[in-house]
């Protein structure tokens, strides 16, 4: 009789598990076939709508340099006798007025220098390549659309593209997160079996207020008022946190906002979600919105919408999971859980929410034991550091800030290699140019050579990927980030040691 | 004894405050007042570093036209008498190399001769030269911005080695700390709009609340107090607002930079969406007489219009997201979507 039962939920475990893994893949893979095919038409379109005028402004080109010749051959047969000052005068005046000219063909009417009518930069290629730079943002402005026709398709393109664009990535995004969240720990683990550390350092109230870097402990003494206090400006995370945490759904393979990382992607186990009520807390609508703009202006259109349901859910695992503490008020803006019940890690920074979810779940430990939500923490630090827990979920962890940030540095300066190798540049403009592309930035001062197609696809690729490793990182240092944040500008003392407002 | 609970009672809640009136002032004024701060600090910084560049390139420029000129006398001078065909010859092959010359220098930032200067214009700096006013104070602040909104314009961009990597230094603090005023801004914004949203509405609805309820013969007047909370503003108005922002903007500019009121939409749309070609920049159509002013005027113009802007986006994605939220789930249940 009790093998039925459990049958049964490992058939439904399997079932839904393997729903989740179509959804997954339609969701992910789908999303990318439809920005690569959005980029597609665009490069058709654009290219419908601007080839015949770029090459309509070269033959001018033409023209315009043959007329110098022109004039300065009619103005040698006006005069009988040529006196060398006065003709080299005039010409200068010419060529000044021809350079005039040229200014304003490069300026305005978009000319690149090549009076060639088969090289164009409007080009199948050259069209994806602004398609593209147009949805991510990056706007170099090398090739822009010079006809009336153009600018207007550009436009609704790009209202169109943007948001397709951030939801692509924030999905992509979180996938990465939550895989190489599962590798390091997968890894962690397996290198800290090697070496077996001590379980339980005694109730040493050492307060760390970063989730930085696990298993070390932290330097900084956090106090609980910072954590609650931590409502300020930071709310952006909290409301980041509530809303994509809303995403998350407690069913493992759940994806929310890049900002929303920490999902308990990983919690099989967990029961049954029960919605859980809004919290009593007075927080406006407003908070929990504004977070997504604290993330990236990009990352925050309201992807959030089909995992909405799911972060009540979670939080109702969480509260079933976790230990009570004693900090009924912790529960932060932004957290919606709340009926007043007390929860380790929600009443942490701003990222409360995510902090929680990024905790490893590991309840039975320390159920009913920590009075002092300081404690739990502590045991909670210290159980990273062991090795112990290979089994527990995966899924929140957080990553040290340090590994994201040398992955993103390693991306940076593998690709100034890259480029300086490819383009011809030297190391310190590819990785200016890296740079700015990642970012997004995107001056145009620097751009791949429009010849080439395999340097346009490089380019491409590099961006795209380097943008999803960007939304990746910002998914696994956030709340670290945010607490840090928070804990300086309690020691600044900007923020007030006062409870929740 | 009551005065005493009373004051009391006062201090603490004049403590407590002052506590908000800082927090508050730290938590939004403050970040905008650090953003526009830092902004300020970029524009001396890279106008410190960038500013050096002008002269050579516009001697350089003078002294290849001498001698194109030059060449181009030579060969006219070459034979006694010259044939149409062979001066078009050599001349297309000096003017080619002219030209390409110049286009490279164009691209490097030169921008023609500067324009002669009126008569009575009063003399404010040595050159008009362009290349020297993007790194005027107001064109670094300018440039500092774009950076920092990830716009990216790159009709001005560093050229010197210090430059580039002073950018990336100055884009790594900077970003965060802009989607930080971002997220101020736009909540501030977002809650005072709401406010104002819904007073307006409110009037509308205790009106109709206390005539139904006058109707069914009750006596109670329930003012529609609890609806408050629960108003949303409706995305249709949010968008409106954007719509109008961009069209406004490019009708300012159009009326200000000499442009079509298309392209200036245009530039409006691609500045606020961060896109930023920089094909069209304000202070490039310098028509005033006093071009130094006129420039400066149009890039503090535009910088105040982008930080304004970004902020009234900011507000109203926070505005719309409830709604979208709310729809798109509805949408989902309808769809029969997993989740």
């Amino acid at each position: 009789m009790e093998d039925e039962p459990e049958e049964r939920t490992k058939c439904q475990y399997c079932i839904t598990g393997f729903k989740q893994f179509i959804t997954f893949l339609l969701s992910h893979v789908g999303l990318l076939t439809l920005v690569v095919g959005y980029c597609l038409i665009g490069a058709v379109t654009f290219k419908a709508l601007e080839a015949d005028h770029e090459k309509e402004v070269k033959r001018a080109m033409v023209r315009v340099r043959e007329a110098v010749s022109e004039d300065l051959w009619q103005m040698t047969r006006k005069t009988d006798i040529i006196i060398p000052k006065n003709w080299t005068a005039n010409a200068s005046k010419r060529l000044q007025d021809f350079e005039t000219e040229l200014v304003k063909a490069i300026r305005t009417s978009g000319w690149d220098g090549n009076e060639d009518t088969e090289q164009l930069n409007w080009t199948f290629t050259g069209a994806l390549f602004y398609s593209i730079v147009v949805i991510t943002t990056i706007g170099y402005g090398h090739i822009a659309p010079k006809t009336v026709w153009g600018k207007i398709v550009t436009i609704f393109y790009a209202i169109v593209g943007i948001p397709l664009m951030v939801v692509c990535w924030s999905h992509i995004g979180d996938f990465m997160a939550n895989s190489f969240r599962f590798i390091y720990w997968r890894v962690c683990c397996y290198l800290c079996t090697k070496k077996p550390k001590h379980r339980h350092r005694g109730p040493m109230r050492r307060g760390r207020s970063v989730r930085g870097p696990p298993g070390r402990g932290s330097s900084q003494r956090m106090k609980r008022s910072i954590r609650r206090s931590g409502r300020v400006s930071q709310r952006s995370a909290d409301s980041a946190m509530s809303d994509s945490a809303i995403s998350a759904m407690s069913d493992p393979g759940a994806y929310g906002l890049p900002g929303a990382t920490q999902h308990f992607s990983t919690l099989p186990r967990t029961a049954q979600p029960k919605a859980l009520p809004h919290p009593s807390q007075q927080i406006p609508h407003g908070h929990s919105h504004h977070s997504h703009k604290q993330r990236s202006a990009k990352s925050a259109e309201p992807e959030l919408a089909p995992n909405l349901p799911v972060l009540y859910n979670k939080y109702a695992d969480d509260l079933v999971r976790m230990p009570a503490t004693p900090e009924a008020d912790e529960s932060l803006n932004g957290s919606k859980k709340g009926d007043g019940k007390p929860q380790p890690g929600t009443s942490a920074q701003p990222g409360g929410i995510s902090r929680n979810r990024s905790m490893p779940p590991d309840p039975h430990r320390f159920m009913g034991k920590p009075e002092d939500f300081d404690y739990w923490e502590e045991e909670f630090d210290e159980y990273y550091e062991d090795s112990d827990y290979e089994e527990e979920d995966i899924g929140s962890r957080p990553v040290p800030i340090w590994l994201c940030s040398s992955l993103v540095i390693g991306y940076i300066v593998g690709g100034a290699y890259l480029f300086s190798n490819w383009e011809d540049w030297n190391f310190l403009d590819s990785a200016y140019f890296c740079f700015i592309t990642l970012t997004t930035i995107g001056f145009g001062d620097f751009v791949p050579t429009q010849d080439s197609e395999s340097s346009i696809a490089l380019c491409s690729l590099y961006l795209l990927f380097g943008i999803a490793l960007l939304a990746m990182s910002f998914n696994l240092v956030q709340e670290q980030v945010i607490s840090s944040v928070k804990s300086l500008a309690m020691t600044l003392g900007i923020l007030d040691d006062e409870e929740d407002r | 004894m009551s005065d005493l609970e009373y004051e009391q009672n006062l201090w603490p809640r004049i403590k407590s405050a002052f506590r908000v009136l800082v927090a508050f002032t730290f938590s939004h004024v403050g970040v905008c007042g650090l953003v526009v701060g830092y902004i300020i600090c970029g524009a001396f910084l890279f106008q410190m570093m960038e500013s050096h560049e002008v002269e050579p390139m516009l001697k350089e420029v003078r002294q290849l036209r001498e001698e194109t000129a030059e060449k181009l006398l030579s060969i006219v001078l070459k034979s006694n008498t010259l044939e149409e065909e062979e001066f078009f010859r050599l001349a297309n092959v000096a003017i080619q190399n002219y030209t390409y010359e110049i286009v490279n220098a164009i691209s490097d930032g030169y921008d023609g001769e500067p324009k002669p200067k009126p008569l009575n214009w009063t003399k404010k700096a040595d050159s008009i030269d362009r290349k020297e006013m993007p790194w005027s104070f107001t064109g670094g602040f300018l440039y500092s911005l774009t950076v920092i909104t990830t716009i990216g314009y790159g009709n001005y961009a560093p050229k010197t080695a210090q430059g580039k990597a002073m950018t990336i230094l100055y884009g790594i603090i900077g970003m965060p700390l802009f989607l930080l005023y971002l997220s101020n801004i736009g909540d501030i914004l977002a809650r005072g709009f709401k406010w104002t949203f819904s007073r307006c509405c409110q009037c509308n609805w205790t009106f109709i609340k206390r005539r139904r309820i006058d109707e069914n013969g009750e006596v109670i007047e329930e003012p529609a107090q609890e609806e408050e909370e629960q108003i949303t503003v409706p995305i249709s108005l949010c968008l409106t607002l954007m719509v109008g922002y961009i069209w406004g903007g490019g009708l300012l500019f159009a009326e200000w930079e000499k442009w079509s009121v298309l392209d200036a939409s245009y530039f409006c749309f691609i500045s606020l969406s961060t896109i930023g070609f920089g094909d069209l920049v304000p202070g490039e159509a310098v028509a005033a007489e006093s071009l130094e002013d006129a420039i400066q005027y149009s890039f503090v113009f535009c910088s105040l219009y982008l930080l304004l802007g970004m902020a009234l986006i900011a507000m109203c994605f926070n505005l719309m997201q409830e709604e979208v939220i709310a729809k798109v789930r509805v949408c989902g249940r309808r769809l029969g979507c997993a989740r």
